[in-house]
Order: C-alpha cells, then sequence, then structure tokens
C-alpha cells in the first residue's frame, strides 16, 4: 500500500528541483525563519508552520512545503538556544536542553553548548533524513501498531523518569508528577466529553496547554529568580568565547558517538510514533543518557553535562526525519507539528496518505531530499551563530529581565490567544518558585501534564478496545509486551538508585 | 536588595501591562466616521489545524478574499467538542468580521449535551458548505464485507465501533444501530478521524464510523467499506452500498440521510445591525462556489468538489432547526451514553 520508494526517475526530478535557485532560497529562508521562531519562548515548530502556512498560499506547491519543512526543522533547533541561554525553552522539544545547557552557561560555557547544540541537532537532522528516505515504508507499517495500550504504556515509560529527575528526593519527584498529571485531567474528559475542573471558563475545556505550563514554570520563575541572583553567569566564572570553543565543540561530539546516535535513534523512533514528538523524545533520551552513564557522570546529569545537551539536541532534531514518516505514507501526523504541515500539504493540493508517492512522488521526494540542505544550514547558522548567540548570556540582568518577561507573557497569549492562559504563566511562575524554594522538581511536574493526556487516553481508548481486560490491555502485542519490560527495568533501576 | 525589589516590581508591571495590552488587542475600534474598517476577516475553525474543518476554510477563504477584498486571517480554537470555538463565533462583536465554518450535528450537541451558553438562535448562517455523510469502514481482513454481515458478527461475539467524537453524527451512527439490531457493542471514542482511521487501518477495532471524504478515499483499497447511513449510495465511494439499498429501514434517519454538514456561521446580529455587509457577505460567500480556482481546489482535496453542497442563508437554518430537532429526538440516546455507559 505504500508507494515505492527510489524510484530513480523521480529522485532523479526531485534532485532537478531542488537545483531550483527559488528553492534554495526557499530552503534558505524557511530555516532562518524556523531558527529565529524556534527561538522565541511559546513560539513551537506547530505555531511556526501554522503561521507561515497562509504566506505560501501564492506560491506553487513544492517552493511553499519546501519552506515550511525547512522552517519546522529549523524551529526545532532554534528552540535550544534560549534554553541554553536564558533556561527557557523555545520550544517543548527542547524543555531538557535547559537542564545541563543553562548550568553550562553559568558555568560561562554559553558558546561551547550552544555549538555542540547546533552540530547535534544539523547531523541529527541529516540522519532522520536518510532515515525518512530509506525506511519510510517498514516503520510506516510499523507506526500502525502502535495503537492506544502502546500509546499509554510509552507514557508510563516516559513517566518512570520522574524518579529519575535531577537534585530531589524520590517523594517530591513523585508528588509533583502527580501535581502535573492532576493539571493534566483538566478539561473534557478523552472518552465521553464531559468537563473537568474548568471553573466555567471555555478555554479549558481543551485543557490547561502545556506549553503555557512550560512558560510559567520555567521562564516565569527564572526570571523572578534572575532577579534575586541579578545576572545569569555567575560572577566568578570566566566568560569563554571564539572559535576555540567551537573547536572544542566539534572535538566533543566527535568523542562522544554512542551518546549522539543513542539519542537520533530514539528521536528517530519516538517521532515516528503517532502523538508523540520531540516534547516526549527529549524527555525518554535524556533519561536512557543518564541510564546508560557510569555512576559518576550519572549523579552529574542536570549540573551542567554536554552529555545532557548531546541527549536532549540530537533526539528532539530526529524527530523530524520520523514524525513525517507516518505522516507522509498514512496521512496519520507523528507530532503537533506534523499535524500542522499534513494541513499545509492538504491545503497545497496533495493527498497525504499511501497514494502520496504515486502520484506526487516528485514533489515529495525534493521535500525530503530538501532535509539534508537544511539540517546543513542548520549546522551553518548553528555554529556561526553561537558565537554570536552566547553573548547574550552576558547581558546585564536589566535587560534580559524586562524582555523574557514581555516574551513569556506574549508567548504565552500566543499559544491559543486565550486571556486565561496570562493568569496560568502567571500561576505556574509564582508555583514554580515555590517549586524550587522548598526543592521540588519542576521538571516531574511538567512531565505529569505533558504525559497526562496522552497515557490518559491511551489508557480508556486502550481498556475500551482490549474488553477491559487487564491482560489483554498490557499484553496486546509485541510492542506492549517490550515497553512493560522496559518499564520494569527502569523501575528497578531507579530503585536500587534511591 | 533595594535594586531586585525594583526589578520584581517591573516585572509584574510589564506582566500587568503585557496583559492590559493583549486584552485590549482583541478590540477593534470604528475609525474616524464610526464605519468599522473592513480590510480583515478572522475566520475560526473550531477544530485543530489540518483536519477537515480546516482544510474546507482554508480552500474557501482565498477565493472568498478575492471577491470580497478583504483579507481573512483563519484562526484554530480546537477543544470541547468544537465549544471553545463555537464561544469564540458567539462572543465576538456582531460586525461580520469575525466568522467560523463549523459542523453538524457538532454544533447542537454542545448546547443540548454541553454546557454552552448559546443556542441555534444566537447565530447568523452564510450557507453551508458541504455534507459529509456518515459511513461504517472495516479493517481489509473483517470476517465480513458488508454492514448485514457485521452485525450478525456483533450479536454472535459482540465488537468494538470506534467513533470520531463522543457526541455527533458518528457516535449517533452507532448508536442508532446498535439500538434497532439490538447489539451489545463496545462503542470507543478515538478523538479524531486520523486516530480512527489508524484504528481500522491497524485493524484495532472491529469497524469504524466516519465521513468518507474525512477518511480520504484514497484508504479505498486499504479497508472495507460497510454501508453509508443513507437512503442512496453517496458520491465518494458509490460502490459502496447505503443503508437504504440494504432495507436497514428499522435504522432510524436513513431515509432523511445522517452526515456531517459543513457551514459558515456568523455572531447573531450581524444580520439585524449590518444588514448590506451581511448581503454582501453571503453573496460573494454564494459566488465563491462558482469560482473556477475554488473548484479546482476542492478537485485536489481527495474529491471535496463531489460532495461540495452550498445552500443560501435562509435553507442553511432551516437545515440547522430541522438538525436540532432530530438530535433532541435521539437526545436520550446520546445522554443513555455519556451518563449510563460512562
Amino acid at each position: 500500500m505504500i508507494g515505492t520508494l527510489f524510484a530513480p526517475a523521480t529522485i532523479e526530478g526531485a534532485l532537478g528541483t531542488l537545483a531550483s535557485p527559488y528553492i534554495l532560497l526557499a530552503i534558505l529562508l524557511g530555516t532562518g525563519v524556523g531558527v529565529v521562531f524556534g527561538a522565541i519562548p511559546g513560539f513551537s515548530a506547530t505555531m511556526t508552520i501554522v503561521l507561515f502556512t497562509p504566506v505560501t498560499i501564492p506560491f506553487e506547491p513544492t517552493t511553499a512545503l519546501i519552506f515550511l519543512i525547512a522552517a519546522y526543522g529549523g524551529a526545532v533547533y532554534g528552540g535550544s538556544i534560549p534554553a541554553i541561554l536564558i533556561n527557557t525553552p523555545g520550544a517543548p522539544g527542547s524543555v531538557v536542553t535547559c537542564w545541563d545547557g543553562y548550568e553550562l552557561t553559568k558555568q560561562g560555557r554559553a558558546v561551547y553548548t550552544l555549538a555542540v547544540s547546533a552540530i547535534v541537532s544539523g547531523f541529527a537532522g541529516l540522519f532522520a533524513a536518510v532515515f525518512l528516505l530509506v525506511f519510510a515504508p517498514p516503520i510506516s507499517e510499523f507506526a500502525l501498531d502502535f495503537g492506544p495500550p502502546e500509546m499509554f504504556l510509552l507514557a508510563v515509560f516516559a513517566l518512570t523518569i520522574i524518579p529519575a529527575a535531577k537534585g530531589s528526593s524520590l517523594s517530591k519527584a513523585l508528588l509533583a508528577g502527580a501535581f502535573g498529571l492532576l493539571i493534566g485531567t483538566i478539561g473534557n474528559d478523552p472518552q465521553l466529553s464531559q468537563s473537568r475542573a474548568t471553573f466555567g471558563q471555555t478555554t479549558l475545556l481543551a485543557g490547561v496547554d502545556f506549553v503555557v505550563v512550560l512558560i510559567g514554570l520555567f521562564v516565569l520563575t527564572e526570571v523572578f529568580r534572575l532577579a534575586y541572583r541579578g545576572t545569569v553567569v555567575t560572577r566568578d566564572k570566566q566568560v569563554e568565547g571564539g572559535v576555540s570553543e567551537v573547536y572544542e565543540a566539534a572535538r566533543t561530539v566527535a568523542s562522544k558517538p554512542v551518546e549522539f546516535l543513542r539519542g537520533m535513534l530514539i528521536g528517530t523512533f519516538v517521532g515516528s510514533l503517532p502523538g508523540a514528538g520531540a516534547d516526549v523524545a527529549n524527555f525518554v533520551s535524556y533519561n536512557e543518557a543518564q541510564r546508560w552513564a557510569d555512576d559518576e557522570l550519572a549523579e552529574k546529569f542536570g549540573t551542567g553535562v554536554i552529555e545532557g545537551v548531546i541527549a536532549a539536541d540530537s533526539s528532539n532534531n530526529a524527530t523530524q526525519g520520523g514524525a513525517l514518516i507516518p505522516t507522509l505514507t498514512l496521512g496519520i501526523p507523528g507530532s503537533g507539528a506534523t499535524a500542522a504541515l499534513l494541513g499545509a500539504i492538504a491545503l497545497h493540493g496533495l493527498n497525504p496518505g499511501p497514494g502520496l508517492f504515486d502520484a506526487s512522488g516528485e514533489i515529495v521526494y525534493a521535500m525530503v531530499l530538501s532535509l539534508f540542505i537544511g539540517n546543513v544550514l542548520i549546522l551553518a547558522y548553528g555554529i556561526y551563530g553561537s558565537r554570536h548567540f552566547g553573548k547574550l548570556a552576558y547581558l546585564p540582568a536589566r535587560y534580559i529581565i524586562p524582555a523574557v518577561a514581555v516574551l513569556a507573557i506574549v508567548g504565552g497569549f500566543a499559544v491559543r490567544n486565550a486571556p486565561i492562559d496570562l493568569y496560568i504563566v502567571l500561576i505556574f511562575g509564582l508555583v514554580g518558585l515555590l517549586f524550587v524554594k522548598y526543592d521540588y522538581p519542576l521538571v516531574s511536574l511538567v512531565l505529569g501534564v505533558i504525559l497526562g493526556d496522552i497515557a490518559e487516553s491511551g489508557f480508556v481508548t486502550g481498556w475500551l478496545l482490549t474488553g477491559e481486560s487487564a491482560t489483554a490491555f498490557l499484553f496486546n502485542s509485541y510492542i506492549a509486551v517490550g515497553l512493560l519490560v522496559l518499564i520494569a527495568l527502569s523501575l528497578v533501576v531507579t530503585a536500587l538508585k534511591n | 536588595m533595594t535594586r531586585t525589589t525594583t526589578t520584581r516590581r517591573e516585572v509584574l508591571a510589564l506582566g500587568a501591562a503585557g496583559l492590559a495590552g493583549t486584552a485590549g488587542c482583541a478590540e477593534r475600534a470604528p475609525d474616524v466616521l464610526g464605519e468599522l474598517d473592513r480590510d480583515q476577516i478572522t475566520a475560526i475553525v473550531p477544530w485543530a489545524q489540518g483536519g477537515g474543518t480546516d482544510r474546507a476554510m482554508r480552500v474557501t477563504t482565498p477565493t472568498w478574499s478575492d471577491l470580497l477584498d478583504v483579507e481573512f486571517v483563519v484562526e484554530n480554537y480546537p477543544g470541547g467538542s468544537t465549544q471553545v470555538g463555537g464561544e469564540q463565533i458567539y462572543n465576538a462583536e456582531p460586525d461580520g468580521l469575525t466568522l467560523g465554518m463549523w459542523n453538524m450535528p457538532q454544533m447542537q450537541a454542545t448546547w443540548l449535551f454541553q454546557d454552552a451558553p448559546y443556542t441555534a438562535d444566537d447565530f447568523d448562517y452564510l450557507g453551508t458548505h458541504h455534507w459529509d455523510p456518515t459511513m461504517w469502514f472495516a479493517p481489509l481482513d473483517s470476517p465480513y464485507e458488508d454492514i448485514e454481515g457485521f452485525i450478525e458478527y456483533a450479536r454472535e461475539d459482540g465488537a468494538t465501533v470506534g467513533i470520531t467524537a463522543a457526541i455527533g453524527n458518528t457516535a449517533l451512527s452507532a448508536l442508532l444501530v446498535e439500538d434497532a439490531y439490538d447489539l451489545d457493542l463496545t462503542v470507543v471514542n478515538m478523538e479524531g478521524g486520523s486516530e480512527l482511521r489508524q484504528a481500522v487501518l491497524a485493524g484495532d477495532v472491529d469497524a469504524g464510523v466516519n465521513q468518507p471524504w474525512a477518511f480520504d478515499p484514497d484508504h479505498a483499497g486499504d479497508v472495507t467499506a460497510l454501508g453509508s447511513h443513507t437512503d442512496e449510495p453517496q458520491e465518494l465511494w458509490p460502490d459502496v452500498p447505503s443503508f437504504g439499498e440494504l432495507g436497514m429501514d428499522e435504522v432510524p434517519l436513513v431515509e432523511e440521510g445522517l452526515g456531517q454538514w459543513k457551514l459558515m456561521v456568523a455572531p447573531g446580529g450581524v444580520r439585524e445591525q449590518h444588514p448590506d455587509w451581511f448581503e454582501e457577505l453571503a453573496e460573494s460567500y454564494a459566488a465563491v462556489f462558482e469560482d473556477e480556482g475554488f473548484r479546482t481546489r476542492t478537485e485536489e482535496q481527495g474529491g471535496l468538489d463531489r460532495i461540495v453542497d452550498y445552500r443560501g442563508p435562509e435553507e442553511t437554518a432551516r437545515e440547522v432547526e430541522e438538525t436540532s430537532e432530530f438530535m433532541s429526538e435521539y437526545a436520550d440516546v446520546i445522554e443513555d451514553f455519556i451518563y449510563d455507559r460512562g
């Protein structure tokens, strides 16, 4: 049912398309736009695609779609820039980048960290493009086997990261995670559409958007803390900059191929699952990186180790190739961003689904191949830009605080144009302060909010589909069994460590 | 310490300014002559990007924009089974600068079975867009080839039936078939068209209920289409038998045809307060359906051109009323599903 890949004539045609200067300009602009918008807190890759889709209407489909796909890749990478510089994930897929990235910035290593991020993001994107080109048909079949019970188990597996979250006691991490899950239940229930805890606020029927929660918890809380601390980089640290930092970044990445490869594979795998994108992949990848690290290094995760940044940024950029597989071959979006892309593809007259490669092969191959150029550009923009973006970390707090506060508030509102979200940003900014003061991990709370929805939907739907039987539910497929094993391993390791 | 306090105040002040500023942006001010500045229309879609309603809106607005010489900005407000977007339309100023594409019977469900503050009378209707009938699908390797075979199978072993939303035409169709043939179905809300499609393709459900265009006719060879909840066969998958052809007259709403209407809606009061502008909107909307560019775009949308069905404001209002009536008539079936099974 999947169109034939590697049709030489079609690929030749696609390469010819890519040689057009207009197409190259579209990739150049698209990647640049993506990086800039992805770097704005609150502006996810999804929103960047949605925002620019109408702009592409006058253009012919190939140029338009290549521009959007370049913007998609750029935005996923761009989200890491503020994560590293100001502890503010520009996009949901960069939450984990903050943990070690920002710590490194505080130690004066912003340029180095940004360069590492650019290198792993660019190469992960290239890897994802190869993967998409070669493995689209078998992966799309596999994605279909990932039904609601498997989604529930994947969410539970990701939730087992909660106890492993950095720097807190197990009980506090679990409590914070449970609070996150509770927040995740706000809104209409997934099965019968009856409202829960919406307090008469219609916007809350759709639940609390986790990006808004993220902005409150990470951005506003950090703004408050920065106001006390006075500077991003602590005064006793020497500011490191220049070309030598970029060289060292390249050497670091080259010396850690296993960490890099693991992150890429996780990102590609998670990305290819319908409904899970960079926001889930970076948590899973970080957790696995910590799990596989030796005890001494594992202890340091979250205090500024470059392995944490590599784990996060190799996985989030690798999701783009994986997420495009079910989107293009089945018409089933693998993430929020690809759902928006799906809309744009349909708008430009293409029919995502089984017949796409046959009906519009040249355009689709041109899109896939443009990912290669786009990711080379991410490397170029990122490596060049890291030396300049890095300086932002050393701006005095009196400039950073108002600018970031405004970005946080505008970004929180921009997510869905809902005034209630401004209050949610403020509330979670204050909640974040309490969490930090009493040493409850913010990450566990966020994880609960992000995964609660996926877990609840997967559980309720899967439960009904498998005849309300726990055995049929948990052993629904070989994938479910595999995930159960991973969950058990994760819990045992965590229990032993505690 | 003093500096820290000042900075925090600055942050809070900025926050307050941001709140006030963004709230202020929502208002649209008249110009010096008291006339509304009609250079931009907000087009609300109560579903996420990429879905059927979103695609239908986005193939329509380019032509409508050219005809009216007004820019359209499409905004998506998903959630609450369309109530979030519905309230955006309801609460908008009745100045004709905010419109929305909604769908029936989902819109009726928001006030009949949820706590929406509006009813059908609180809106003005510009016209319908298309009608997508309700259709039943099954995985390719199912032991039945049509809806009658499925009913036999379900009678013996029970069956799982996926629907796209808890309260709408797909739920109603599943519940009416269950009731008519005294079956014991496990009706599962898959929360969306693409999720339902995945469940059918993967064989997670014994049958799935959706609309043929929403399901995507490109999948014609990948699934078994069991039958359509209509009297006559529908246009998109013409070989699929209708319930009427199969003689399933005991299922309600077969004669009327159970399906999903997409329609263009304005906040109530536009027609009364701005009659000329309403007229211009309605006429230009009607003209969209005659436009060659629009027809081409709908052809490219998996055969949307074959189900496009424009009806004018009066007829649309009548359709809304009729749909409201039949949803009220079958309210107990849906309420049983929501409250008793839940």
